[in-house]
């Protein structure tokens, strides 16, 4: 069940009523009612692994509640050690187990020696990566006495498993996210309508957007080898644009319908393309992963580096990035996304400007020629990496490379042969539409939050045209959520 | 809370509106068009080809064409769009039909061999294209269920308890059901983006009758038959080439999580050839050619593997039912090279001519 299907409508209106009209005012049965929700949406999409999501939360509260309450500190870090080894072991187990095998022997292979290592045929519980880390965050915390663990099982079953965000997203910290659900909640018209307008915004850039462009790159990157210089490097920059568009589009759509049901989730996308730097871009882009890997990646490597000054900073930089980029999935190109993001960060480092912020035009309508020419650096260096994390080995990303640097940049690019004139003028009109808009409203939480505008009938109207804009030029044929398989 | 509702209502009423008004008025499928199939088999069945046919409910133009059909066949070909092209030209001093289906599937077949068992129809001879998907379960195919009534009586009568379905009530709802939900187009965007532009084009959608074989839009021959548009006949190697590739790009459509030979479709398609077997039809199968690129590919692609192993079950199978089958998967045995296709998996007539100018001889 995803956010843009008929099937989700339903259930997501038949859970809104019962919601808002029988179970308002009992926190206890509205609580219960969001777990039920819950568990019946990811049952929807794998009911095989419901018990899996349901042992982890069980897991997960019981720990929380004797690390908090145990006395010897020995004892404390045993239990956190057996939370933190569930769930790091189970996202090992499921998401790189067979990585790690094929790679250990590729490995012995080279030196002549053959393990006879079998892989597995294992199928990965969706959101895996989300929850667990969700769950890990929250150990950690009581750990460290940043949170109280939550001795009400409903509650924290819903932290782990809030439907909205549990497949992709944003993965909420326990301390913003439990507190919400302990207390009351109160229907607020103005944060409903503005959840509205988020989701109709990340169905816009899902649909119209992602899924057209994803039409363009499947072919570019499926025929990689046959492709001038061109129509790879357009294939880059829509792939760029496809991946955003997606996955932000999702964060909105997330984010839009926890406000209707009375919650705020953390933001996931600050518009992240128009950073002037790498650093900024990370500030901005996927921003709960970042947040989460800072607190606990981050900032633990960088203190234990500390005194190896710069060098210290690197190498945390270096491994919190490779961490990121493994996270998405279990392959060498998304090892050497991350680790080459965290490269990225070195001038910085070095030039000691990694923590300046220079907000972009400010108080101006267009950026200055710098700005300008920042922002494109900025996205040049993304799009080159998002070529590897699209590519299905490090082999093809090599030979989509070679391709891409030679003589026949300069032709035009070929089409796919069944996109019409209209079509391909219909993409690029709405990219730039896109651009433009959430240009114009970049100081704003997302794209579309429009309440600056006064004449209601103005509103309407563009709700109108971005309603049929999604009807008559949303791609027929849906594509996945790219952020669901991590 | 109430007024949030009221005025989302009332900003979203119109859309519906709108949506569900050019839905039914554009009717780009003409889903709600209740006579579009029929009146095109009233004039093919008048011995005319029919072209400008836009897009149409293949099963239920079957079930027409059947029904009021005043002859028997004496030969008929099943089987999927890969077979759509044979043609009567093949069977000289012979009644020949052509009743194949786009994505047909063992359901399809069989509810097809229904229709003109009750009519006390069955013909001498059936040639059946066999596709590997036949017994791929996972093959996404939800077309025949049109023809599920048809399906379920032919099982009900012929197969064994496990998979019969009572003709109670409760089935012929769900096929009433089946059939009401139709409506559910009224509301849906993707039909809305068609309809639309059949409102803005407003071209002339109806079908026509011609003598012309080949036409601007594919035709409908007087034999069930199809020939392909101008167009798509006269596409540069290139632009099959061009084809081939994007075709490649994706997952082969049918062939998705191809894991097994599932054992169920086996046994219905073994029980429906026995069937036939047994009520003295003839039977044939015809194994069409892949375009090379595409048999390469499937050859070398482990997760195509039971598309092979398909194959060697419909040989096996005939083999021990004495069965003829024409062709193979395998263009290199025929020497078929790329030019002898209109894309991946459609062979050109000169293609076709290969193996049935031998079999009408």
């Amino acid at each position: 069940m995803v956010f843009n299907s008929v099937s989700f409508l339903i259930f997501f209106t038949a859970f809104f009523l019962l919601y808002w009209f029988v179970v308002n005012k009992n926190l206890k049965r509205q609580n219960l009612l969001l777990l039920a929700g819950s568990y019946v949406f990811y049952g929807w999409a794998d009911w095989r692994f419901l018990s899996f999501l349901i042992g982890v939360s069980a897991l997960n509260f019981y720990l929380g509640i004797h690390i908090e309450k145990a006395k010897n500190p020995t004892y404390k870090k045993v239990l956190l050690y057996i939370g933190l080894l569930a769930g790091i072991g189970g996202l090992a187990f499921f998401k790189y187990y067979n990585f790690f095998v094929t790679s250990f022997k590729d490995l012995f292979q080279l030196l002549n020696v053959n393990l006879n290592l079998q892989t597995l045929n294992i199928i990965v519980p969706l959101g895996i990566s989300f929850f667990t880390f969700r769950t890990i965050s929250y150990l950690l915390d009581i750990d460290k006495g940043k949170v109280q663990s939550t001795k009400d099982w409903v509650v924290f079953f819903n932290y782990v498993s809030f439907f909205p965000a549990l497949l992709a997203g944003p993965i909420d910290k326990a301390r913003s996210f439990i507190p919400q659900l302990e207390k009351n909640r109160f229907f607020e018209y103005n944060n409903a309508v503005d959840g509205l307008r988020q989701i109709l915004w990340g169905l816009f850039k899902k649909i119209v957007i992602a899924d057209n462009c994803a039409y363009i790159t499947n072919n570019v990157f499926g025929n990689y080898e046959s492709l001038p210089a061109s129509s790879l490097l357009l294939g880059a920059f829509l792939y760029a644009i496809q991946i955003y568009a997606d996955f932000s589009g999702y964060s909105d759509m997330a984010i839009g319908f926890s406000r209707l049901i009375g919650f705020n989730v953390t933001k996931n996308f600050d518009f992240p393309f128009f950073s002037q730097n790498i650093a900024e871009f990370w500030q901005k882009w996927h921003m709960s992963l970042t947040s989460w890997l800072t607190e606990y990646v981050f900032t633990p490597l960088s203190i234990k580096f500390r005194d190896y000054d710069k060098l210290g900073l690197i190498f945390a930089i270096v491994i919190n990035f490779t961490i990121c980029g493994i996270w998405h999935g279990a392959n060498w190109t998304y090892v050497l996304f991350g680790f080459l993001h965290g490269c990225y960060f070195i001038p910085l480092i070095l030039k000691g400007t990694i923590n300046k912020k220079k907000k972009i035009a400010k108080d101006r309508l267009l950026p200055s020629f710098r700005e300008f020419i920042n922002v494109a650096m900025t996205f040049s260096l993304v799009m080159f990496t998002f070529i590897i994390f699209r590519s299905e080995t490090i082999y093809q990303a090599f030979h989509y490379f070679k391709g891409l640097f030679s003589l026949s940049i300069f032709t035009n690019p070929i089409p796919p042969l069944s996109l019409s004139k209209l079509d391909t003028l219909a993409i690029v009109s709405f990219i730039s539409i896109m651009l433009i808009i959430e240009w114009l409203n970049r100081e704003k939480e997302f794209g579309l939050q429009i309440n600056y505008i006064k004449q209601p009938y103005f509103r309407i109207g563009v709700y109108y045209a971005i309603l049929f804009s999604i009807l008559f030029f949303g791609a027929i044929t849906s594509s996945e959520f790219i952020y669901f398989k991590f | 809370m109430k007024s949030f509702i009221k005025r989302f209502f009332l900003v979203v009423m119109p859309i519906l509106i709108i949506v569900s008004f050019v839905n039914y008025f554009g009717d780009a499928a003409n889903i709600f068009k209740k006579d579009y199939e029929k009146n095109i088999a009233n004039d093919i069945l008048k011995g005319n080809n029919v072209t400008n046919i836009a897009n149409h409910n293949e099963r239920l133009l079957q079930k027409y064409l059947i029904n009021n059909a005043s002859f028997c066949p004496d030969v008929l070909m099943l089987g999927a769009s890969r077979s759509m092209l044979i043609n009567s030209t093949y069977f000289k001093g012979e009644t020949f039909f052509n009743n194949c289906v786009s994505g047909a599937t063992i359901e399809d077949l069989i509810a097809i061999i229904e229709m003109y068992r009750q009519k006390k129809c069955l013909p001498k001879k059936i040639i059946i294209g066999v596709e590997p998907y036949f017994l791929n379960s996972n093959n996404n195919q939800k077309r025949w269920e049109t023809l599920e009534l048809e399906y379920q009586t032919f099982i009900n009568q012929t197969a064994n308890d496990s998979l019969k379905k009572e003709d109670n009530l409760i089935f012929k709802t769900e096929v009433f059901l089946k059939e009401f939900f139709v409506f559910k187009e009224l509301l849906s965007p993707s039909y809305f983006k068609s309809s639309v532009l059949e409102l803005i084009m407003s071209k002339n959608s109806d079908p026509f009758v011609t003598d012309k074989r080949t036409n601007k839009t594919f035709t409908k021959l007087f034999d069930g038959s199809v020939n392909y548009d101008v167009g798509y006949r006269e596409a540069s190697n290139e632009m099959v080439e061009e084809k081939v590739s994007s075709f490649l790009a994706r997952d082969i459509s049918n062939f998705e999580n191809f894991d097994k030979l599932d054992i169920s479709l086996q046994s219905k398609f073994v029980s429906l050839i026995d069937y036939l077997l047994l009520n003295n039809v003839k039977v044939e199968f015809f194994v069409a050619p892949y375009h090379p690129k595409v048999y390469e590919f499937i050859t070398h692609t482990a997760k195509y593997k039971n598309v092979i192993k398909s194959e060697t079950f419909f040989e096996s199978l005939a083999l021990k039912k004495k069965i003829k089958i024409i062709g193979s998967s395998d263009p290199n045995k025929f020497k078929l090279d790329k030019t002898y296709f209109y894309d991946a998996l459609h062979l050109k007539e000169k293609g076709v001519g290969i193996f049935f100018n031998s079999v009408a001889e």
